[in-house]
């Protein structure tokens, strides 16, 4: 099978001798408590200001209620069992879990997908990619010469404590929502981003590149600057399906964009479906500064992402283009956020989504014009196609405007594959499964074009199979 | 109780007015029950609905006056609410509340408990009516809160034409409007219902509308709100017979300080049902409108066709107006759709009549009034039609 992602780090990297055994371990206890957070933060070697910060979000956590109904909320996570979780793992302990427990299904779609023999491991939570780490040593040197930092977040509290203090927590404060005040207080890993002004990034930012064991953490933290001018691609996740023993992922990225600079972020995530993928993303784009979220949702038990552009600089803009599939047992509620706060700001969004085999796809999505915010633009597109009769779709858009000079329009349409695309499809040879299929990429084509070359072939193979019914 | 509910109006005053009625134990019994659910609810999580001020012991209980314009016709019965409760004892128990849920939050509950006033509406079956019954609900006085609830039961193949308009005296205290409609449409029928509400910018109106389609019959539905402080007012179309289909329109004007709320419901609950839905919003001055729709088709509504259209127009800087079109759907065979837009006069509209010799306020109002018209134009009934023009021409 051709795949070009495979091609790169297809060689033997054994011969690089990595194969350092990672045998510090230190697991916490399962439950949540201040102890708990004391302890990681200790074991991180935390200034003060981050443990505080921790244990307030933490009784923030407490207090806040479950989001099981009204707005922006979903009644699946009343199955959360906040007690049964570990809340902190380091990176040795996982390789502990063992490959024979990965269940048959995940292991099939590794096979499928034609991932390599180390990497299903690794993608399986039951070891370290080591591998990875060459390609992310010899970038990093490119990077530093050009002062961009792109480190673990661990490391840039270490490395930057200023530049973090003065970012971190401030787009996405403790208290924005249950899940974003748990992440604040047990995050580990995930990205440190610093593109100094006028830097422009050529070569994406993989979190894969520089991916350990511990960037695999249930709470990742994010923190992306980008300084006026310049410009950066941060790509995460891959669509290799991700099986962790643990039920709850609940990551944290916020990031600033100053004046003219430009940021887009790739998601690309295939979660297991046990589970829960609640993520809170969230940017801050000023004086003509641009924000693109390109957002790919596939797997997982329920996922709740909703990510946000705040444009509150004159001429910023913001881009939500997203995709998401929900098959058997999986709920896909995800959406965007647009919040013109600054007057000549424009916004898009547009959603695809397919449900089949009884999943649930969810758009959720805010577009809110805040007063003085003149000549604000937005344009929604939803689209949703529901394969079966025990799939469903739903689309919960919010408009609010509070200006007059505002022009929004939004757009939903949800209906199941024509009949007569299908009928043209299968005359012309292919069996009812592969018409399927092409109808459905074609579908979320706006969105695979707009991938690197390598992640849209391995989503556009991911969803065939995904059509086949052969994953699993 | 919610604090602002808080009224003077106590248990033993409500027993009272129960023993003055003299109504059949079972709707005693169910103006108890939404009493004590009245005392006992928690204040709703209205959040696009404001009720700072609205203090519940400012107001007395009254009934607001009724009138009737209907020739009459064979099959057609039209009573007072208090009468059918008595010879139409059954079907009243079967439609009464089933707009107004007294679980839903404590102004239905006090709805349900003080519900007096009202129209009941029968059609025999095969009866099919062309004359407009007109219903006009009319608040005399301030400091008063009045329930009138307006019933409409058809048989098969039967239909009729009604207009309902809530309107009040142009007194400057304000007033309570707990409005309810709960209509019935019989197998392969028709009812073309226009609601409209014209009362004094200083009411409030708090209630809940509900139209259930039986097989193969279709509603042509009309909700036309100019008037009132704040209005928050839940419509439910229930497509529950197979083939049943619904057209409805609808129009919110606000300006001032006015905050007015809509919130549509749509079910396709039966086999191959259609619906439209299609509503203007225009807010002026500090006004908040606010479409909080909702489309669902759930795994019987299979062959549904849906199709919701919501525009709003601004016409201040200081206006606001929400949306939320949502559409909830478990069924696979089904096309649904909605799109939503929100903008200001199109300056080459505007353009264009002023280079026509139009000055800007006139231009300015052709503008709006041509956006509002098409849903005007739908009122039946020509004196109402005059008044909401004169409300709407006074706004612009």
């Amino acid at each position: 099978m051709s795949n070009p992602a495979q091609n790169e780090i297809e060689f033997d990297y054994s011969k690089y001798g990595f194969r350092d055994e990672e045998n510090y371990t230190f697991k916490s206890s399962k439950g949540l408590n201040a102890d708990i957070v004391r302890t990681i933060s200790e074991m991180k070697g935390e200034p003060e200001w981050m443990l505080q910060r921790r244990l307030k979000a933490l009784e923030i956590f407490h207090k806040k209620p479950l989001p099981v109904s009204g707005v922006w909320a979903n009644p699946r996570l009343a199955e959360l069992d906040f007690q049964d979780i570990h809340y902190y793992v380091r990176p040795g302990e996982r390789a502990e879990n063992s490959w024979d427990d990965v269940p048959e299904n995940i292991k099939n779609t590794f096979e499928k997908l034609g991932i390599p023999e180390a990497e299903r491991k690794f993608l399986a939570g039951v070891g370290a990619q080591y591998e990875s780490e060459v390609v992310y040593h010899s970038l990093r040197e490119e990077w530093e010469k050009l002062g961009v930092i792109f480190l673990d977040t661990d490391t840039g509290l270490k490395e930057y404590p200023e530049l973090f203090k003065e970012y971190f927590g401030t787009i996405i404060p403790s208290a924005d929502n249950k899940f974003a005040a748990l992440n604040t207080a047990v995050w580990s890993g995930g990205s440190f981003v610093y593109v100094p002004k006028g830097v422009k990034v050529d070569i994406p930012l993989q979190a894969y590149f520089r991916i350990n064991a511990e960037n695999m953490g249930q709470f990742e933290r994010t923190l992306i600057i980008v300084d006026e001018g310049a410009e950066v691609h941060y790509i995460e996740g891959c669509t290799a399906p991700v099986y962790s023993t643990n039920s709850l992922h609940s990551a944290v990225v916020e990031i600033i964009i100053k004046k003219g600079g430009k940021c887009r972020y790739t998601t690309i995530q295939n979660w297991a479906n046990n589970i829960f993928n609640l993520v809170t993303k969230r940017a801050v784009a000023y004086e003509d500064a641009s924000m693109e979220w390109v957002d790919g949702n596939i797997g997982s038990k329920l996922t709740m992402k909703y990510p946000a552009v705040y444009m509150m600089g004159r001429g910023a803009k913001g881009e939500v283009l997203s995709v998401a599939y929900a098959g058997e047992g999986q709920h896909q509620d995800a959406g965007a956020k647009m919040v013109h706060g600054a007057p000549d700001t424009t916004s898009r969004i547009t959603n695809k989504s397919v449900s089949k085999n009884g999943g649930r796809t969810t758009y959720r999505g805010l577009a809110k014009v805040q007063r003085g915010a003149h000549n604000a633009k937005i344009n929604v597109v939803c689209d949703a196609l529901i394969l079966d009769d025990r799939s469903a779709s739903d689309t919960i858009p919010y408009i609010e405007i509070e200006e007059d000079s505002a022009t929004v329009a939004h757009e939903a349409t949800v209906g199941k594959i024509g009949e007569e695309q299908l009928f043209y499809l299968m005359s012309r040879g292919l069996d009812e499964a592969e018409a399927l299929s092409m109808i459905v990429l074609g579908f979320m084509e706006p969105f695979t074009r707009e991938l690197p070359m390598e992640y849209a072939v391995e989503l556009n193979r991911l969803i065939q199979m995904e059509m086949e019914g052969s994953v699993g | 109780m919610p604090a602002n509910l808080q009224s003077t109006f106590d248990v033993a005053q409500f027993e009272a007015l129960l023993a003055s009625r003299n109504e059949p134990e079972w709707l005693t019994s169910r103006r108890r029950e939404a009493w004590q659910a009245f005392e006992t609810a928690e204040q709703p999580d209205w959040r696009r609905t404001n009720l700072k001020g609205f203090n519940l012991a400012d107001y007395s209980v009254a009934e607001a006056e009724v009138s009737v314009e209907f020739a009459g016709a064979e099959g057609v019965t039209i009573l007072p609410l208090a009468e059918a409760i008595q010879s139409h004892a059954e079907l009243v128990q079967r439609v009464l509340g089933s707009a107004v849920q007294t679980s839903r939050d404590p102004y239905s509950a006090l709805n349900n408990a003080l519900v007096n006033g009202g129209i009941f509406i029968h059609v025999a079956k095969d009866v099919a009516v062309e004359e407009l019954v007109r219903i006009r609900y009319h608040v005399a006085n301030a400091g008063t809160i009045v329930a009138p609830r307006t019933l409409i039961v058809t048989e098969r193949h039967s239909s009729i034409n009604v207009i309902e308009e809530i309107s009040s005296a142009d007194f400057a205290a304000s007033a309570v409007v707990l409005t309810g409609v709960e209509i019935e449409v019989g197998d392969g029928g028709q009812v073309n219902f226009s609601s409209v509400q014209t009362l004094n910018n200083n009411v409030y109106v708090l209630g809940s509308q509900q139209i259930r389609i039986n097989r193969d019959a279709q509603a042509e539905w009309l909700n036309v709100v100019v008037g009132s402080a704040v209005q928050h007012v839940t419509l439910e179309a229930n497509l529950s017979g197979n083939g049943s289909s619904v057209n409805w329109n609808g129009l919110l004007y606000g300006n001032g300080t006015q905050n007015l709320l809509v919130a549509p419901k749509l079910n396709h609950i039966g086999l191959n049902t259609e619906g439209q839905i299609n509503f203007k919003t225009v807010v002026d001055d500090e006004a908040y409108a606010v479409f909080d729709g909702m489309v669902k088709i759930p795994a019987t509504g299979q062959g549904t066709n849906s199709d919701l259209r919501e525009n709003a127009l601004h016409l201040s800087k200081t206006s606001r107006s929400d949306s939320i079109p949502g559409l909830e759907i478990d069924a696979n065979e089904v096309k649904a759709g909605h799109g939503s837009t929100s903008g200001q006069i199109d300056e080459e509209q505007l353009f264009y009549l002023q280079s026509r010799g139009l000055p800007f306020a006139e231009a300015k109002r052709t503008i709006v009034l041509g956006f509002v018209g098409e849903i005007i134009d739908m009122i039946p009934d020509e004196a109402v039609r005059e008044r909401v023009e004169t409300i709407v021409a006074e706004k612009v």
